[in-house]
Protein backbone atom coordinates (compact mmCIF):
# COMPACT_ATOMS: atom_id res chain seq x y z
CA UNK A 1 0.00 0.00 0.00
CA UNK A 2 1.27 3.70 -1.04
CA UNK A 3 -0.26 6.67 1.21
CA UNK A 4 -0.42 9.82 -0.12
CA UNK A 5 -0.92 12.79 1.99
CA UNK A 6 -2.36 15.88 0.11
CA UNK A 7 -3.02 19.73 1.46
CA UNK A 8 -1.00 19.65 4.86
CA UNK A 9 1.95 20.82 5.38
CA UNK A 10 5.73 19.41 5.54
CA UNK A 11 5.45 19.95 9.76
CA UNK A 12 2.83 17.70 10.31
CA UNK A 13 4.29 15.03 7.64
CA UNK A 14 7.70 15.04 9.17
CA UNK A 15 5.71 14.80 12.19
CA UNK A 16 4.63 11.85 11.53
CA UNK A 17 7.04 10.56 10.26
CA UNK A 18 9.28 10.73 13.34
CA UNK A 19 6.62 9.24 15.84
CA UNK A 20 6.47 6.46 13.03
CA UNK A 21 10.07 5.58 13.72
CA UNK A 22 10.46 6.35 17.28
CA UNK A 23 6.62 6.13 18.92
CA UNK A 24 4.55 3.38 17.71
CA UNK A 25 4.74 0.93 20.34
CA UNK A 26 5.60 -2.61 19.28
CA UNK A 27 7.27 -6.08 21.39
CA UNK A 28 10.42 -7.36 21.65
CA UNK A 29 12.47 -9.66 23.13
CA UNK A 30 13.38 -7.76 26.27
CA UNK A 31 14.92 -10.34 28.84
CA UNK A 32 16.68 -13.38 27.99
CA UNK A 33 17.57 -16.08 30.93
CA UNK A 34 19.92 -18.59 30.12
CA UNK A 35 20.72 -22.26 31.11
CA UNK A 36 23.09 -23.73 28.72
CA UNK A 37 24.64 -22.03 25.72
CA UNK A 38 27.80 -23.80 24.48
CA UNK A 39 27.74 -22.28 21.37
CA UNK A 40 30.44 -20.17 19.63
CA UNK A 41 28.98 -16.49 20.55
CA UNK A 42 28.58 -15.31 23.81
CA UNK A 43 25.48 -14.54 25.96
CA UNK A 44 25.13 -11.11 25.53
CA UNK A 45 25.57 -11.36 21.44
CA UNK A 46 22.65 -14.10 21.59
CA UNK A 47 20.45 -11.57 23.86
CA UNK A 48 21.65 -8.75 21.69
CA UNK A 49 20.59 -10.97 18.12
CA UNK A 50 16.92 -12.33 19.91
CA UNK A 51 16.31 -8.79 20.90
CA UNK A 52 16.25 -7.66 17.07
CA UNK A 53 13.94 -10.71 16.00
CA UNK A 54 10.81 -8.41 14.85
CA UNK A 55 7.72 -9.87 17.11
CA UNK A 56 4.35 -9.99 15.99
CA UNK A 57 2.73 -6.76 17.90
CA UNK A 58 -0.63 -6.47 17.30
CA UNK A 59 -1.34 -7.08 20.82
CA UNK A 60 0.71 -4.01 21.96
CA UNK A 61 -1.52 -1.71 22.50
CA UNK A 62 -3.53 -3.05 24.64
CA UNK A 63 0.52 -4.11 26.69
CA UNK A 64 1.86 -1.84 29.62
CA UNK A 65 5.56 -0.75 29.23
CA UNK A 66 7.66 -1.82 32.65
CA UNK A 67 8.08 1.59 33.65
CA UNK A 68 4.92 2.37 33.38
CA UNK A 69 1.89 1.88 36.03
CA UNK A 70 0.10 -1.18 35.86
CA UNK A 71 -2.99 -3.12 37.18
CA UNK A 72 -2.42 -7.17 38.33
CA UNK A 73 -4.55 -7.20 35.23
CA UNK A 74 -2.72 -5.64 32.88
CA UNK A 75 -0.74 -7.78 30.08
CA UNK A 76 3.49 -6.57 30.79
CA UNK A 77 5.30 -9.70 29.16
CA UNK A 78 5.27 -12.60 27.53
CA UNK A 79 7.77 -15.71 27.73
CA UNK A 80 9.57 -17.62 24.61
CA UNK A 81 11.42 -20.84 25.37
CA UNK A 82 14.70 -21.98 22.91
CA UNK A 83 15.57 -25.07 23.64
CA UNK A 84 17.99 -26.66 20.59
CA UNK A 85 20.91 -29.19 20.77
CA UNK A 86 22.84 -30.27 17.73
CA UNK A 87 22.80 -33.89 17.07
CA UNK A 88 23.92 -34.70 13.46
CA UNK A 89 27.27 -33.81 11.92
CA UNK A 90 27.33 -30.70 10.18
CA UNK A 91 26.46 -27.66 11.24
CA UNK A 92 22.61 -27.05 12.16
CA UNK A 93 21.16 -23.28 12.32
CA UNK A 94 19.12 -22.41 15.09
CA UNK A 95 16.44 -20.27 13.77
CA UNK A 96 13.18 -17.75 14.57
CA UNK A 97 10.80 -21.29 14.27
CA UNK A 98 12.83 -22.34 17.15
CA UNK A 99 11.34 -20.08 19.22
CA UNK A 100 8.74 -21.89 21.08
CA UNK A 101 5.58 -19.38 22.93
CA UNK A 102 5.07 -19.93 26.25
CA UNK A 103 1.88 -18.59 26.53
CA UNK A 104 0.47 -19.06 22.54
CA UNK A 105 -3.00 -17.06 23.95
CA UNK A 106 -0.52 -13.66 24.23
CA UNK A 107 -0.91 -14.15 20.18
CA UNK A 108 2.92 -12.63 20.09
CA UNK A 109 5.03 -14.97 18.37
CA UNK A 110 8.38 -14.26 16.00
CA UNK A 111 7.44 -12.68 11.97
CA UNK A 112 6.89 -15.43 9.91
CA UNK A 113 6.64 -18.12 12.31
CA UNK A 114 6.69 -21.39 10.75
CA UNK A 115 5.82 -20.12 7.12
CA UNK A 116 7.26 -22.22 5.01
CA UNK A 117 7.51 -19.76 2.15
CA UNK A 118 9.47 -17.15 4.32
CA UNK A 119 13.21 -17.81 5.34
CA UNK A 120 13.41 -18.13 9.16
CA UNK A 121 15.84 -15.71 10.68
CA UNK A 122 18.77 -17.49 11.96
CA UNK A 123 20.08 -17.00 15.58
CA UNK A 124 23.03 -18.63 15.56
CA UNK A 125 24.52 -21.99 14.29
CA UNK A 126 25.40 -25.43 15.97
CA UNK A 127 28.40 -28.25 15.64
CA UNK A 128 27.95 -31.54 17.06
CA UNK A 129 27.04 -31.62 20.58
CA UNK A 130 26.77 -27.73 21.04
CA UNK A 131 23.75 -26.91 23.04
CA UNK A 132 21.62 -23.39 23.32
CA UNK A 133 18.62 -23.34 26.17
CA UNK A 134 17.49 -20.44 27.31
CA UNK A 135 13.96 -18.69 28.22
CA UNK A 136 13.76 -14.86 26.21
CA UNK A 137 10.91 -12.42 28.26
CA UNK A 138 9.25 -10.00 25.89
CA UNK A 139 8.67 -6.73 26.62
CA UNK A 140 6.33 -3.28 25.10
CA UNK A 141 8.47 -0.91 24.17
CA UNK A 142 9.16 2.46 21.80
CA UNK A 143 11.46 3.36 19.33
CA UNK A 144 13.10 6.19 21.59
CA UNK A 145 13.95 3.14 23.98
CA UNK A 146 15.72 0.35 21.83
CA UNK A 147 16.16 0.69 18.26
CA UNK A 148 14.94 -2.74 18.62
CA UNK A 149 10.99 -1.37 18.85
CA UNK A 150 11.14 0.30 16.17
CA UNK A 151 8.52 -0.90 13.90
CA UNK A 152 9.53 0.38 10.34
CA UNK A 153 12.29 -0.71 8.30
CA UNK A 154 12.48 3.50 7.40
CA UNK A 155 9.96 5.85 7.31
CA UNK A 156 11.01 8.55 4.35
CA UNK A 157 8.29 11.39 2.67
CA UNK A 158 8.80 12.74 -0.79
CA UNK A 159 7.43 16.11 -2.47
CA UNK A 160 5.11 14.63 -5.37
CA UNK A 161 6.35 17.27 -8.05
CA UNK A 162 3.46 18.97 -10.19
CA UNK A 163 4.84 18.61 -13.65
CA UNK A 164 3.26 21.04 -16.03
CA UNK A 165 4.66 20.74 -19.50
CA UNK A 166 4.51 23.83 -21.43
CA UNK A 167 2.23 23.49 -24.80
CA UNK A 168 3.67 26.69 -26.20
CA UNK A 169 6.74 25.50 -26.07
CA UNK A 170 6.48 22.13 -27.68
CA UNK A 171 4.96 23.99 -30.85
CA UNK A 172 8.42 25.27 -31.47
CA UNK A 173 10.17 22.08 -31.04
CA UNK A 174 10.78 19.75 -34.11
CA UNK A 175 10.50 16.23 -34.05
CA UNK A 176 14.23 15.38 -33.38
CA UNK A 177 14.10 18.31 -30.11
CA UNK A 178 11.05 16.61 -28.58
CA UNK A 179 12.60 13.03 -28.90
CA UNK A 180 16.12 14.43 -27.31
CA UNK A 181 14.60 15.86 -24.66
CA UNK A 182 12.41 12.86 -23.47
CA UNK A 183 15.74 10.76 -24.01
CA UNK A 184 17.89 13.11 -21.85
CA UNK A 185 15.43 11.89 -18.68
CA UNK A 186 17.18 8.79 -17.07
CA UNK A 187 14.21 8.27 -15.15
CA UNK A 188 11.42 8.44 -18.15
CA UNK A 189 9.05 10.24 -16.97
CA UNK A 190 7.89 11.58 -20.29
CA UNK A 191 7.23 9.78 -23.32
CA UNK A 192 7.29 11.00 -27.12
CA UNK A 193 3.93 10.10 -29.24
CA UNK A 194 4.89 10.14 -32.68
CA UNK A 195 1.32 10.22 -34.22
CA UNK A 196 0.44 13.18 -32.32
CA UNK A 197 3.83 14.33 -32.14
CA UNK A 198 3.37 15.40 -28.47
CA UNK A 199 5.64 14.77 -25.39
CA UNK A 200 3.54 13.69 -22.50
CA UNK A 201 3.77 12.24 -19.09
CA UNK A 202 4.18 8.32 -18.96
CA UNK A 203 2.67 7.49 -16.05
CA UNK A 204 0.30 9.77 -15.40
CA UNK A 205 2.26 12.36 -12.93
CA UNK A 206 4.47 9.91 -11.16
CA UNK A 207 7.96 11.14 -10.62
CA UNK A 208 10.51 8.57 -8.91
CA UNK A 209 14.42 10.12 -8.39
CA UNK A 210 16.98 9.02 -10.07
CA UNK A 211 18.49 5.59 -8.95
CA UNK A 212 21.80 6.46 -9.02
CA UNK A 213 21.13 10.18 -7.23
CA UNK A 214 21.04 10.73 -3.84
CA UNK B 1 5.62 29.08 33.39
CA UNK B 2 5.35 30.87 36.41
CA UNK B 3 1.05 31.52 37.14
CA UNK B 4 0.75 34.76 37.27
CA UNK B 5 2.30 35.11 33.54
CA UNK B 6 -0.88 33.84 31.86
CA UNK B 7 -2.17 37.04 30.76
CA UNK B 8 1.32 38.19 29.07
CA UNK B 9 1.28 38.49 24.92
CA UNK B 10 4.92 37.46 25.03
CA UNK B 11 5.81 33.99 26.20
CA UNK B 12 8.61 31.55 25.82
CA UNK B 13 6.86 27.48 26.91
CA UNK B 14 9.78 25.64 28.21
CA UNK B 15 8.57 22.00 27.02
CA UNK B 16 9.63 18.72 28.70
CA UNK B 17 10.08 15.35 26.99
CA UNK B 18 9.51 17.41 23.80
CA UNK B 19 11.62 17.12 20.50
CA UNK B 20 10.80 18.70 16.67
CA UNK B 21 8.37 16.18 16.48
CA UNK B 22 5.77 18.35 18.77
CA UNK B 23 7.51 21.62 18.20
CA UNK B 24 7.60 21.92 14.40
CA UNK B 25 4.28 21.18 14.38
CA UNK B 26 3.09 23.79 17.15
CA UNK B 27 5.13 25.85 15.45
CA UNK B 28 3.19 25.48 12.39
CA UNK B 29 -0.20 25.72 13.66
CA UNK B 30 0.67 28.84 15.56
CA UNK B 31 1.96 30.86 12.35
CA UNK B 32 -1.28 30.23 10.59
CA UNK B 33 -2.99 32.31 14.31
CA UNK B 34 -3.25 36.03 13.04
CA UNK B 35 -2.91 37.00 15.70
CA UNK B 36 0.33 35.62 16.24
CA UNK B 37 3.51 37.92 15.41
CA UNK B 38 6.19 35.81 15.91
CA UNK B 39 6.67 31.77 16.64
CA UNK B 40 9.97 30.05 17.22
CA UNK B 41 11.16 27.15 18.72
CA UNK B 42 14.77 25.90 19.48
CA UNK B 43 16.38 23.10 21.49
CA UNK B 44 19.42 23.81 23.79
CA UNK B 45 20.97 20.86 23.43
CA UNK B 46 20.30 17.74 21.27
CA UNK B 47 21.13 15.57 24.26
CA UNK B 48 18.64 17.13 26.60
CA UNK B 49 14.95 16.69 25.52
CA UNK B 50 13.95 20.19 25.93
CA UNK B 51 12.15 22.37 23.64
CA UNK B 52 11.77 26.55 23.78
CA UNK B 53 8.94 27.49 22.23
CA UNK B 54 8.96 31.41 22.08
CA UNK B 55 5.17 33.17 21.40
CA UNK B 56 4.67 36.98 20.73
CA UNK B 57 1.35 38.11 19.95
CA UNK B 58 -0.41 41.44 18.63
CA UNK B 59 -2.13 41.59 21.49
CA UNK B 60 -5.60 40.47 20.76
CA UNK B 61 -4.94 37.05 22.55
CA UNK B 62 -2.79 35.97 25.42
CA UNK B 63 0.22 34.07 24.43
CA UNK B 64 -1.43 31.27 26.70
CA UNK B 65 -4.26 31.44 24.45
CA UNK B 66 -2.87 31.06 21.17
CA UNK B 67 -0.86 27.46 22.38
CA UNK B 68 -3.52 26.74 23.42
CA UNK B 69 -5.86 27.27 20.34
CA UNK B 70 -2.42 25.73 17.91
CA UNK B 71 -2.93 22.11 20.28
CA UNK B 72 -6.52 22.10 19.65
CA UNK B 73 -5.53 22.50 16.03
CA UNK B 74 -3.43 19.92 15.85
CA UNK B 75 -5.71 17.57 18.25
CA UNK B 76 -8.43 18.14 15.29
CA UNK B 77 -5.65 17.98 12.32
CA UNK B 78 -4.46 14.37 13.76
CA UNK B 79 -7.92 13.43 14.23
CA UNK B 80 -9.22 13.88 10.71
CA UNK B 81 -6.19 11.79 9.60
CA UNK B 82 -6.61 9.37 11.71
CA UNK B 83 -10.40 9.17 10.50
CA UNK B 84 -9.44 10.00 6.87
CA UNK B 85 -6.67 7.10 7.08
CA UNK B 86 -9.25 4.54 8.46
CA UNK B 87 -12.27 4.89 6.28
CA UNK B 88 -9.49 4.44 3.40
CA UNK B 89 -7.73 1.65 3.99
CA UNK B 90 -10.96 0.49 5.18
CA UNK B 91 -12.33 1.09 1.24
CA UNK B 92 -9.15 0.06 -0.40
CA UNK B 93 -9.88 -3.61 1.14
CA UNK B 94 -13.50 -3.69 0.21
CA UNK B 95 -12.22 -2.83 -3.62
CA UNK B 96 -9.41 -5.75 -3.16
CA UNK B 97 -12.31 -7.99 -2.27
CA UNK B 98 -14.45 -7.35 -4.91
CA UNK B 99 -11.54 -7.48 -7.45
CA UNK B 100 -10.69 -10.88 -6.35
CA UNK B 101 -14.32 -11.99 -6.53
CA UNK B 102 -14.43 -10.69 -9.65
CA UNK B 103 -11.15 -12.64 -10.76
CA UNK B 104 -12.80 -15.78 -9.67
Amino acid sequence: MVFELTNTDVSSANALRRVMIAEVPTIAIDLVEMENNTTVLNDEFLAHRLGLIPLTSDEATNWKRPFEWSSDHDMIETSFSLDVTCTVDGVMDVTSNDLIPMYPEHRVQPANYNTPEEKPIVICKLRRGQQLKLVARARKGIGKDHAKFIPVATAVFQFKPRIVLSHSAMADMTDDEKQAFVHSDPSKTFKFNPITRMVRLRRDGDWHPDPGAG
Amino acid sequence: MDGEATDFFAATFSIEEEDHTLANSLRFFLNKNPHVSFCGYSMPHPSEELVNLRVQTTGQVTAMQAVKAACEDLQQVCGHMRSTLTSAVAKYQQDEQAREQQTR
